[in-house]
C-alpha cells in the first residue's frame, strides 16, 4: 500500500503505521506529531485563537479521548465505525483501493474489537436490560497550569529528570517528547501561516495576526507573557486534549488574567474563548473555591467568567462554581444573577462536603481542594487524576425487582439476577430487605468486575500520550495515563432510582408487613398485571408517602439503602489503583432505566418513564416545597459521595428574579451546604417547561405560584392565567 | 369564633415562603376571616369550615362523585371530602382542616436551619389568624422560644386585647390597611375600619414592629393610596404597596362564587414603582 498518497487525507493513520517503533503509546504520539507536520492548517481569525481541530480531515481514522484509536467523524464528533468508510470514499473516490486497504489494516487496532469480547453473555444482558453496566474510559482534566507555567521547555526538562529515574521506559518518555514536538510544530506552522496571511490582511484580522505572530515567538516553549498568549496556549493544548473539560479555569488562567494591564483586551479574549467553548461543545468549566487553608481562590476571571456566561447565555460548557464558608457575597450574587438568566448554571458545589469526601478516600487536603468537575458533573482532581468518569451505572430499582421476582428481569423475562427465594415466602420486611441487599451487591460486583476488565483493556490498547504528558503522576511514575500513571485512580459509579426504590420499600413495609392490608402474592400479581384489576391496591401504593417530603418513615429507608450502596462500592478496588466511589447524576438517562423495569410498588406502571431526578425525588412527588425536599435528600450521607451527588431544583422565574427571591435562594443553598449537602443545581423554569406543565400536570405537581400571602399551585390555575405566567417568564430578563 | 387551646382551623402550611416577611419562612394559613374584601385572593379562607373547590376545566364528567354523594353540587355540601377521593382527574379538593398546635409547631420547626441562615421564621396568615388567637399564642410562644423570627399577617379587625396578648411574641406585624375612608371600607370589605385604625395607632404606641401593607386595587381603593401613606407616615411606620393581581380567579370559579374585581386590570410594574416612590412607600413586586 502506498501510504504516502494518503498523507493528506488520513494523516493520523499514516503516521501511526509509519512510526519507527512498535509500542502503541509511542505510535500514537508519533501519529500526533505526523499530523502536526502534515495537516493542511486552516486559521480561524474570527475567534482569534487557533487549534488544529478546524484542520482535521472529515471522516478519517483518528484518536478519541475515550476510545483510543477509532474510526471517527471529526466533523460531527460522532464515532461511526461502519458507515465512515463509504462516506470517506465518496469524498475521495480516486483513493478507493488505498482507503479500503487502510481501513483493513487499521481495523485490528480498534479498541472496541477487544471490548466486545471481554464481557460474558449474562453481563451483556444485564447491560442491555439496563440493570447495570461497567466501562473504563472517560474524561480527564489536563494540568494546563503546569503546561503554561513550564512551557514545553520546562516539560522537556521534567521528562528527562524522571527518565533518569525510570531508565527502562524510553518508549514512554519518547512518546511524551513527541507530544511536545507536536504542539511546537503546530505553533510554528500557525505562525508561518499567519506571516503569509498578514501580507494581504486588513483591519481586525491584521491586528489578530500580529498578535498571533508575536505570541508564537514565545509559546509554547515558554510561559505566556500576557493573557492573549495564555489563552492561545491553553486553546491549542486544550484542542489536542480533544476539547474535554477546561477544569479549574480561573485557577490556571487567573494569574495571567489578573496581571494583564489591558482590561479591555483580556475581556475580549475571554469572549472569544467563550465562543470557542460553545462551538466545540466543551464539557465542564469550574470556578471559585478555596485552598486547603480556607482562603478564597476567586479572582477577576471568576467574576468575568460568570459575566460572559450571562452575556452569551450558551448552554455549554457546564459551569460549576465551588463555594465555601469564605465565599464573598459578591460572588454569590454574581452566581445567582447568572442563574436568573435561565441557563441553569452555574451548578454550585460545596467544598466542605466534596473535599471531606475526597479526603476520606485518601486524597490529601492540598489536592482535594483542587477538585473540579468533568463531563456532566463528575468529580476529578485537576491535573492529577484519572477518576474514570462513568465506570459504571447501577439500577437500584432493578435490584428491587430482582428481590421481588427472585432474580427475574421483568423487561426481558429472563433470570438475570440471583436466586434469593420466593418473595411470597418472606416472613418479614427484614427478610425482603436481605434479598434486596444480596441482589444489589450482585449488581455492584458485576460492575466492579466488568469495569476493571475494561480499565485493563484501555490501558493495554488505548494509551493517551497527550494526557500522560499533562496529567501529573504519569511522568513522575513513568506510567501511562490509562495504566496507573495519574496520582489518583479512583473509580466512579452512578446510581439510578434510589428514591424510587425507597418509595417502593416503604409502601411494601407499610401495606404488606405492618398493616398487612395486602399479601406479597397479591402485590406480585398486581405488578405482573401492571395493576390491571387492582385499582385499590394501585391507589394505595401510588398514594403512599413518598421520598422528598421530609417524612421519616420513607426517608429512613432511603438513608439506609443509600448508605449501604455508597459504602459497599468503597470497599472495591479499581484497576487504576483506587477505590470505586459513588455518585448520582441521572439527567436524560433516567427514563430509559424506568422503561426497562416492570411495574413497581411505588406505583410506577410498566410503560411509565418517570424516575427520580438524580438524588432528588421522582418528579412531581415533592409536595411540601424545596426545604422539605432538601431535608429528605440530606438523609443520604453525602460525605460518602466522591462522584457528584447532583441535586436539581426548579423555580419559577418570575419569583426568582426579585431581590427577596435571590436572597432566599442564596440562604437555601447556604443552609443545605451547612447541613452537609454537596451540590445544588438551580433551574429557573423555562417557558418550554411551563408549556409542558400545561400538558403534563402530573410531572409538575410541585410547581407553586409563590406570591405573597397567596397559596396556589400552577396546575390549578385556569389556562388563561397559566398563559399569563408563561408570558411573564418569557419577558422578564 | 373560639377554638380550644390545641386545635384550630387552617387551610395550608406553606414552607419556603419568601414574600411573607424576611427570609425563608413557613406560612401557616388560618381559616376564617371577618372581612369580606371584594378582591380577596384566598376566598376559600373566608369561612371557618372546610370548603370544597371544584375545578370545572379538569372535570371529565365521569360521574363518580354523584354516585357517592347527593349533595355534591348543592348548598348542603359539608366538604366532607369523599368526592375528592373518587375524583379521577383531581378536579376537586377540600380546603380547610383541623390541626393541633403541636403538629403545626412540629411542621414549622422542620425548617429551623433555613430560618437561621436567612433570618426567616414563621408567618401566621390567613384568613385572619387573630380570630384564633389562642392557637396563635401557642405557636408563637413555642417558636419564639427557639429564637425564631415570628410574624403575623393581619387585617386587624379584632379586639385590642388580642394584640396585647400576642405582642410580646411577635417580631413583626404585616398590618393590612385597605383604606382610610370608612364608607368606602365598608363597601369594599363589609366592615368599618374604625377598630382597625385604632389598633394600628395603639400597636404603634406600644412599640409593635409594624409593616403596613396596602392592597392597591384600581377603581376600588386606588384613590386612597395617598391617605394611607399619610396615615403610615403619621405613625412613622413603613408602608408597602401591593398591586392587585387576578391570579385568584380560578379559585372563585372553583368555589362557584362571584369575583367582583375580576375585570380589574392589574396595574403595571412601572406604574406601581413610580407610585411607591412618589408616596415614599415600598413596592412589593410579588403583589397582593
Amino acid at each position: 500500500m502506498d501510504l504516502q498518497k494518503l498523507t493528506k487525507i488520513e494523516p493520523f493513520a499514516v503516521g501511526f503505521l509509519t512510526a519507527d517503533r512498535e509500542d502503541r503509546c509511542y505510535k500514537i504520539a508519533y501519529a500526533l506529531k505526523f499530523m502536526a507536520e502534515n495537516l493542511e492548517l486552516k486559521m480561524d481569525l474570527k475567534n482569534w485563537f487557533q487549534a488544529p481541530v478546524k484542520s482535521f480531515v472529515p471522516y478519517s481514522i483518528g484518536f478519541s479521548r475515550a476510545d483510543g484509536i477509532c474510526v471517527r467523524d471529526h466533523e460531527n464528533g460522532v464515532i461511526t465505525r461502519e458507515n465512515i468508510k463509504t462516506k470517506k470514499i465518496a469524498l475521495y473516490p480516486e483513493y478507493e483501493a488505498e482507503l479500503n486497504e487502510l481501513y483493513d489494516v487499521m481495523r485490528p487496532y480498534d479498541l472496541w474489537l477487544y471490548l466486545n469480547s471481554i464481557t460474558s453473555d449474562i453481563e451483556k444482558k444485564l447491560d442491555e436490560n439496563k440493570c447495570c453496566w461497567g466501562r473504563g474510559g472517560g474524561h480527564g482534566n489536563p494540568d494546563f497550569y503546569m503546561l503554561l507555567r513550564l512551557g514545553t521547555k520546562g516539560m522537556r526538562e521534567k521528562i528527562e529528570k524522571f527518565r533518569f529515574i525510570h531508565n527502562d521506559r524510553d518508549d514512554f518518555y519518547d512518546s511524551l517528547l513527541l507530544c511536545c514536538d507536536a504542539i511546537e510544530i503546530f505553533a510554528k506552522r500557525f505562525q508561518e501561516k499567519a506571516k503569509e496571511l498578514i501580507k494581504t490582511a486588513e483591519g481586525e484580522d491584521k491586528v489578530v495576526l500580529e498578535r498571533l505572530i508575536e505570541a508564537f515567538d514565545n509559546i509554547p516553549e515558554n510561559s505566556p507573557r500576557n493573557f492573549f498568549e495564555a489563552a492561545q496556549y491553553f486553546w491549542m493544548a486544550y484542542g489536542i486534549a480533544d476539547f474535554d473539560s477546561p477544569g479549574l479555569f480561573d485557577y490556571f488562567l487567573g494569574p495571567w488574567y489578573q496581571n494583564d494591564p489591558d482590561k479591555e483586551l483580556r475581556y475580549k479574549c475571554l469572549e472569544k474563548l467563550w465562543q470557542l467553548f460553545y462551538e466545540t461543545r466543551s464539557w465542564n468549566l469550574c470556578v471559585g473555591g478555596s485552598d486547603e487553608f480556607g482562603n478564597d481562590m476567586s479572582n477577576d476571571l471568576t467574576y468575568d467568567t460568570l459575566k460572559v456566561a450571562r452575556e452569551f447565555k450558551y448552554n455549554t460548557p457546564n459551569i460549576t462554581m465551588r463555594v465555601h464558608k469564605n465565599t464573598p457575597d459578591s460572588l454569590w450574587h454574581a452566581a445567582v444573577d447568572t442563574l436568573a438568566t435561565g441557563i441553569g448554571m452555574p451548578a454550585i458545589y460545596n467544598d466542605e462536603c466534596v473535599c471531606t469526601a475526597l479526603e476520606s478516600i485518601g486524597i490529601p487536603p492540598s489536592d482535594s481542594h483542587l477538585y473540579c468537575m468533568n463531563g456532566c458533573n463528575q468529580i476529578d482532581i485537576f491535573g492529577k487524576s484519572h477518576m474514570g468518569l462513568e465506570d459504571g451505572e447501577i439500577s437500584i430499582i432493578k435490584a428491587v425487582e430482582f428481590a421481588l421476582f427472585n432474580g427475574v428481569c421483568k423487561f426481558s423475562n429472563e433470570k438475570l439476577g440471583l436466586t434469593t427465594g420466593d418473595a411470597r415466602e418472606f416472613k418479614s420486611f427484614e427478610e425482603f430487605m436481605a434479598a434486596y441487599y444480596k441482589q444489589v451487591e450482585y449488581l455492584a460486583d458485576t460492575i466492579v468486575s466488568v469495569s476493571n476488565r475494561y480499565q485493563e483493556a484501555y490501558a493495554k490498547y488505548a494509551p493517551i500520550p497527550w494526557r500522560s504528558l499533562t496529567i501529573q503522576g504519569c511522568i513522575e511514575r513513568g506510567l501511562e495515563y490509562k495504566n496507573k500513571g495519574p496520582y489518583y485512580g479512583h473509580g466512579q459509579v452512578l446510581t439510578e432510582g434510589l428514591p424510587d426504590a425507597a418509595d417502593s420499600m416503604a409502601a411494601i413495609k407499610h401495606y404488606i408487613y405492618d398493616t398487612k392490608k395486602y399479601t406479597m402474592a397479591e402485590l406480585l400479581d398486581a405488578l405482573d398485571k401492571d395493576f390491571e384489576g387492582y385499582d385499590e391496591l394501585y391507589k394505595d401504593f401510588k398514594g403512599y408517602d413518598k421520598f422528598g417530603n421530609d417524612i421519616d418513615e420513607v426517608d429512613d429507608i432511603y438513608a439506609a439503602i443509600s448508605d449501604h450502596i455508597y459504602r459497599y462500592f468503597r470497599t472495591k478496588k479499581t484497576f487504576r489503583g483506587g477505590v470505586f466511589g459513588v455518585g448520582c447524576s441521572t439527567y436524560h438517562r433516567a427514563p430509559n432505566y424506568a422503561i426497562h423495569c416492570g411495574a413497581l410498588p411505588n406505583g410506577k406502571k410498566n410503560n411509565e418513564t418517570l424516575l427520580a431526578d438524580s438524588i432528588g425525588c421522582t418528579p412531581g412527588n415533592d409536595k411540601c416545597g424545596p426545604t422539605a425536599l432538601l431535608n429528605s435528600v440530606l438523609r443520604g450521607n453525602q460525605y460518602l459521595s466522591t462522584s457528584g451527588n447532583v441535586m436539581q431544583m426548579k423555580f419559577n422565574k418570575a419569583q426568582f428574579n426579585t431581590d427577596a427571591g435571590k436572597e432566599a435562594y442564596i440562604a437555601l443553598a447556604k443552609t443545605y451546604f451547612r447541613m452537609g449537602g454537596q451540590t445544588l443545581q438551580i433551574n429557573v423554569v423555562s417557558r418550554e417547561e411551563l408549556l409542558d406543565a400545561k400538558v403534563h400536570p402530573e410531572k409538575y405537581e410541585n410547581l407553586i405560584v409563590r406570591v405573597g400571602g397567596f397559596s396556589e399551585y400552577f396546575n390549578r390555575l385556569p389556562e388563561p392565567l397559566q398563559d399569563n405566567i408563561i408570558a411573564r417568564t418569557d419577558n422578564e430578563i | 369564633m373560639c377554638v380550644d387551646n390545641t386545635e384550630g382551623n387552617i387551610f395550608d402550611i406553606q414552607r419556603f415562603s419568601i414574600h411573607d416577611g424576611p427570609g425563608i419562612r413557613t406560612t401557616v394559613f388560618f381559616k376564617g376571616c371577618n372581612l369580606k374584601c371584594l378582591w380577596c385572593h384566598n376566598p376559600e379562607s373566608q369561612r371557618f369550615q372546610p370548603v370544597l373547590l371544584y375545578y370545572r376545566d379538569k372535570c371529565v364528567s365521569c360521574g363518580e362523585c354523584a354516585k357517592i354523594c347527593a349533595n355534591t353540587f348543592t348548598e348542603s355540601c359539608t366538604a366532607c371530602g369523599k368526592c375528592v377521593e373518587v375524583c379521577q382527574n383531581k378536579a376537586r379538593r377540600v380546603s380547610g382542616r383541623k390541626e393541633t398546635a403541636e403538629n403545626i409547631i412540629k411542621q414549622v420547626l422542620k425548617d429551623k436551619e433555613y430560618y437561621k441562615t436567612s433570618g426567616g421564621g414563621v408567618t401566621l396568615s390567613g384568613g385572619e389568624p387573630l380570630l384564633q388567637s389562642d392557637l396563635c399564642l401557642e405557636i408563637l410562644k413555642a417558636v419564639k422560644e427557639k429564637g425564631i423570627h415570628t410574624a403575623i399577617e393581619t387585617a386587624a379587625n379584632v379586639k385590642w386585647e388580642v394584640f396585647e396578648k400576642l405582642l410580646p411574641y411577635t417580631d413583626l406585624f404585616l398590618f393590612d390597611i385597605k383604606g382610610i375612608d370608612e364608607e368606602n371600607h365598608l363597601k369594599n370589605t363589609g366592615v368599618s375600619n374604625k377598630l382597625i385604625l385604632e389598633n394600628a395607632v395603639k400597636l404603634s404606641q406600644k412599640g409593635g414592629n409594624i409593616l403596613f401593607r396596602m392592597p392597591y386595587v384600581p377603581e376600588f381603593n386606588d384613590f386612597e393610596a395617598e391617605a394611607v401613606a399619610d396615615f403610615a407616615k403619621s405613625l412613622n411606620k413603613p408602608l408597602e404597596l401591593m398591586a392587585y393581581h387576578n391570579i385568584a380567579v380560578g379559585k372563585y370559579d372553583a368555589l362557584n362564587r362571584l369575583y367582583k374585581t375580576r375585570e380589574v386590570t392589574p396595574p403595571s410594574k412601572e406604574f406601581m414603582k413610580a407610585l411607591a416612590e412618589k408616596l415614599g412607600a415600598i413596592y412589593s413586586p410579588s403583589g397582593v
